[in-house]
């Protein structure tokens, strides 16, 4: 598709895509720690994804491959616009298989399907402080990253398990990035935390509202929090996907009726349609 | 009046030169110590690589003091520079946001370069560096994030003391300097969360 000559590629300013860019490199070598960037203004609102559009339109090129997911759906509103977004101002291919795409952005969720090394894996992130709701102050949690001072987390968890009897947390479940900086994995489910941890692709996040940057390189030691007596488990369901039959991916519940009828289904939808091909076959 | 020199053009293609440069550069600070092709500006200023002038005008603009090194200090490449990016230049290396040096002359300190304060660890400086070659150097050995197990490492003609600050710089993390090293149609990363074995 020819692009809209009358923007920029990819949107944004030649500038602002220095700033991001050279925010980007920071952010990989100093895994994990937040990195403030001039987020700017973005032809959509705030919580739909302008952080991790501003940092796939300063990494995007010609030849690049997009892929966007919301949920782990390629076909939600979400990510339907901001894959236009990029056909638009950006002219690239788009495509909604994992295997065929070198950038992948994503809200909430990281595709079923292993990455490569040669993919970028792109998050939306709300709330990248993952101590905010501990502490809200801005110059108190620099302070606990810059002393490594992550008691009141092990706390929460803590009150977690004095209160349920495990620990409760089941989305954005806080991680330690390369055994120094405490990082919000985005509200990713934590069936997904175990993906993060050395990874092929890269992984950025950024943050539109909260004007914050992060990363975590290839192969880089992400260990989700937890306690010797409750390690740290992911969810697990009794039911296989109801549409490709598989055991292994994150389900969404699908009310069908209001009879109390239900149905598991893969939230990866491309992983369930291949699923299904290879069913098929 | 003697007439000016020409100055040389950078990228051919500003808007796509720039990203396919940033993401060689963003590749190679991903992965440490594993060249990166990058085609760079043939017709950057001497003494001025193709892969150091292609990093340095995609990073560098009004926002980001800059240091040249001598030999780089010439007039052909502070204009350069000048023009094609806006980046002011600073006399004192403890002042800039990027340094751009040469690995055999005279390299400032890099220890006495910005590191960041523990709150903002990302105030710090960025290196980019050109070398010879990535393979005639001392060989060390590169662990960390962006590197599975290990990885060798031996860009030619660093100085002889490199290695021992490269390891003062690591051992600062989270504080510290990156490096960016321009080879003649590669770039390597060495961030400073890499730990080097000698």
């Amino acid at each position: 598709m020819e692009r809209e000559k009358a923007y920029n590629f990819a949107y944004l300013d030649e500038q602002t895509k220095r700033m991001i860019r050279r925010a980007i490199l920071k952010a990989v070598a100093i895994p994990g720690y937040q990195v403030p960037f001039a987020s700017r203004e973005m032809p959509m609102p705030y919580g739909w994804g302008t952080g991790g559009v501003q940092v796939t339109a300063s990494v995007l090129g010609q030849d690049d491959v997009l892929k966007v997911i919301d949920q782990g759906a390629d076909d939600t509103t979400n990510a339907v616009s901001i894959r236009k977004f990029f056909k638009k101002t950006a002219g690239v291919e788009t495509t909604t298989e994992t295997g065929r795409a070198s950038v992948i952005q994503t809200r909430h969720r990281v595709p079923e399907d292993e990455l490569r090394p040669d993919q970028i894996l792109v998050y939306q992130v709300p709330i990248p402080e993952p101590l905010r709701f501990l502490e809200p102050r801005e110059t108190e949690t620099r302070t606990m990253h810059a002393l490594e001072e992550y008691g009141l987390m092990h706390v929460k968890l803590y009150e977690d398990i004095s209160r349920h009897g495990h620990i409760a947390t089941t989305y954005a479940y806080p991680v330690h990035v390369n055994a120094r900086y405490m990082m919000d994995p985005s509200p990713i489910p934590k069936f997904d935390n175990p993906k993060l941890h050395r990874m092929a692709a890269l992984q950025l996040f950024g943050a539109g509202r909260e004007k914050r940057i992060y990363a975590v390189p290839p192969h880089t030691q992400v260990h989700s929090l937890d306690f010797d007596d409750h390690p740290f488990e992911v969810q697990k369901w009794d039911k296989a996907c109801a549409i490709c039959g598989a055991e292994d991916s994150f389900l969404d519940e699908i009310i069908t009726d209001d009879a109390g009828g239900r149905m598991f289904v893969c939230s990866d939808t491309d992983y369930c349609n291949r699923q299904c091909e290879g069913v098929a076959k | 009046m003697t007439m000016e020199t020409e100055l040389s053009p950078g990228f051919q293609e500003p808007v796509h030169g720039a990203q396919q440069t940033f993401r060689a550069v963003l590749d190679a600070l991903s992965r440490p110590g594993i060249p990166v092709p990058l085609s760079g500006i043939e017709a950057a200023p001497d003494p001025m690589g193709p892969t150091l002038a292609a990093a340095a005008l995609t990073l560098l603009d009004h926002e980001t003091g800059v240091y040249l090194a001598p030999p780089l200090d010439i007039e052909a490449v502070k204009r350069y520079i000048a023009f094609h990016t806006g980046a002011p230049t600073v006399s004192e290396p403890a002042d800039a946001d990027f340094v751009i040096a040469l690995a055999d002359r005279d390299m400032p300190d890099i220890l006495q370069l910005k590191t960041g304060c523990a709150e903002y660890p990302d105030q710090s400086a960025t290196v980019l560096l050109g070398v010879r070659d990535f393979g005639s150097g001392e060989k060390v050995l590169l662990s960390g994030p962006g590197i599975a197990e290990t990885q060798e490492f031996s860009p030619g003609n660093l100085d002889a003391g490199f290695w021992t600050t490269a390891r003062q710089n690591h051992a600062r993390f989270p504080l510290g300097v990156d490096f960016i090293l321009c080879g003649p149609e590669s770039v390597a990363g060495l961030p400073r969360s890499t730990s080097i074995a000698v």
